[in-house]
């Protein structure tokens, strides 16, 4: 996810994701959400940072 | 009879024959018609299934073959459980006619114990969508019909609060059980990721979906939990693990259990003083019956929100990406635009969150070394009006930091909510009791410790 500042902007972003042309109104509505998104989701990057452990996935069979 | 009333004591009756499975029945059914039509718990009655099943179940005890405590007992699930022959919606219009031509493993597992399937609850459309844009009227807080019975099971939830069936199965991804067990002052718990097979379930985020009971005692989610534990090979996460007696220790007590409580994580600003008062209470009364109550502190939680949000929409989009481009309108405004939201997600930004949900998980069990449950508030707040429902809010609502469900259901470990008091609005509160994976039955053993030496799941509302 990016920034993404206006809602011509997120029009094509919407376009580019294959989600179709959206009404105005649910354009505007997907846009909060996409916006609460990106910035909750912004600080992972930073709060991994140098780590190095090798990547674990929690799916089948992890939990035992 | 009055209701609700408690499967332990119901069974009892079933297997002496002091009650029939067929009367038992008759009555939730004649109460379900009653009082839905203001509550709505249910979205489909399957009363011809139910009591055609109550009547077999009565032949059987009375010919001696008494399968257990479940035997005759009536019950609910959330409709995301498929039921073979009985509509399975999710609350939407996308499934509104779907008829499954196969019982979800947990569905299979209580016909097995004998208990006899009312029908199938409300819920917020496909476990997370708002409460209030489904095809079928959300569901009502029965200690309040203005307030919500918090979600997603909330039709599960209502059910059992309001003796409309003696137990329910829901599904919790993000606290789904946990929150409208405490909204209407029932128990329900979350199983370890692995214990209860998820096969014949819809499903919201694969590598995070739970199912169990909600129920009106700890006895009794012990009991529910009991029969629809174990392994499914038709579940590739089901863990291949013995199930343990869960009520065996219900009257251990808990002299010298160690209760950790993380007040940085889940005693914080954002939750309310009541709840937090009413839980040091209840912390209170544990260490009054011996337990030793630990400060501890979890790192990496900051992070829950995020990791779990960022899984959720990318794992429910690779779900409904065809149904939703096909034909986006069969879904309400909210769960469209949630499902829409994991299309901008990319592949490493998804690894990103199942890192940090590593990290997470490892945080939890080694707090786990030094304790052997963790206390907490189940819900950051108590109640929500149907007028202040924001769906504009509600993405921010769940990723911020006010959600206390999330530790759990990303480490994958057993979280038990039971009631703990009300709020000053009279609605009930709740706190939730987590232990280490598989051991569900010390989650139970300390909750009914606590439900023995109070008397909230006594109260229940006027109806």
């Amino acid at each position: 996810m990016r920034p993404i500042a206006t809602l011509e902007a997120f029009r094509l972003a919407v376009l580019e994701a294959g989600l179709g042309e959206l009404p105005p109104d649910e354009l505007a509505f997907l846009k909060i959400y996409y916006d609460d998104a990106y910035e909750i989701i912004a600080g992972l990057d930073e709060a991994l940072g140098a780590d190095d452990e090798p990547a674990t996935i929690f799916w089948a069979g992890s939990a035992t | 009879m009055s209701f609700p009333q408690s499967i332990a004591a119901t069974g009892e009756l079933l297997r002496t024959r002091a009650l029939s499975p067929v009367e038992l029945t008759t009555r939730f059914l004649e109460r379900i018609a009653t009082l839905n039509p203001r509550l709505h718990a249910f979205i489909t009655v399957s009363g011809d299934y139910a009591l055609a099943k109550a009547h077999a179940a009565e032949r059987e005890i009375a010919a001696g073959r008494w399968r257990g405590a479940l035997h005759g007992i009536p019950f609910a699930v959330k409709d995301v459980y498929e039921t073979r022959g009985i509509r399975t919606t999710a609350h939407s219009r996308v499934l509104e006619t779907w008829l499954p031509e196969r019982d979800a493993t947990c569905i299979t597992r209580m016909d097995a114990a004998g208990a006899v399937l009312l029908g199938k609850t409300a819920l917020w459309e496909f476990s997370t969508g708002a409460a209030t844009e489904g095809p079928w009227p959300a569901a009502r807080n029965p200690w309040n019909l203005d307030e919500t019975p918090a979600g997603s099971s909330s039709g599960s939830g209502v059910a059992v609060a309001a003796g409309l069936a003696s137990a329910a199965l829901g599904g919790d991804t993000g606290g789904s059980i946990r929150f409208p067990a405490a909204a209407t002052g029932c128990v329900g718990i979350r199983p370890t990721y692995g214990r209860v097979s998820r096969h014949g379930v819809v499903p919201l985020a694969w590598s995070i979906d739970t199912c169990g009971p909600l129920a009106a005692t700890v006895q009794d989610a012990a009991l529910v939990l009991q029969a629809i534990a174990g392994f499914d090979r038709l579940d590739p996460a089901s863990a291949a693990l013995d199930v343990p007696d869960f009520a065996a220790q219900l009257g251990a007590g808990v002299r010298a259990l160690r209760i950790g409580v993380d007040r940085t994580n889940f005693f914080h600003e954002l939750v309310d003083p009541e709840i937090v008062a009413a839980v040091d209470e209840a912390l209170g009364v544990l260490r009054g019956l011996g337990a030793t109550v630990r400060e501890i502190h979890i790192p990496w939680l900051e992070y829950a929100s995020a990791v779990q949000n960022l899984i959720h929409i990318t794992e429910s989009h690779a779900y409904h990406e065809r149904r939703l481009k096909r034909s986006p309108e069969l879904y309400g405004p909210t769960a469209r635009a949630y499902f829409r939201l994991g299309a901008f997600v990319t592949g490493a930004e998804y690894l990103r969150a199942q890192r940090v949900r590593a990290k997470i998980r490892a945080a939890v069990l080694r707090a786990f070394e030094q304790v052997d449950v963790i206390l907490a508030p189940t819900t950051s707040r108590s109640g929500e009006r149907f007028d202040e429902i924001d769906t504009t809010k509600r993405f921010q609502r769940l990723t911020g930091k006010g959600n206390v469900g999330l530790a759990f259901s990303l480490a994958g470990v057993p979280s038990l909510s039971l009631p703990c008091g009300f709020a000053a609005r009279g609605l009930p509160l709740g706190m939730q009791i987590a232990g280490r994976p598989f051991d569900e039955a010390t989650v139970f053993r300390v909750a009914a410790a606590y439900e023995r030496a109070t008397a909230w799941h006594e109260m229940h509302p006027h109806l």
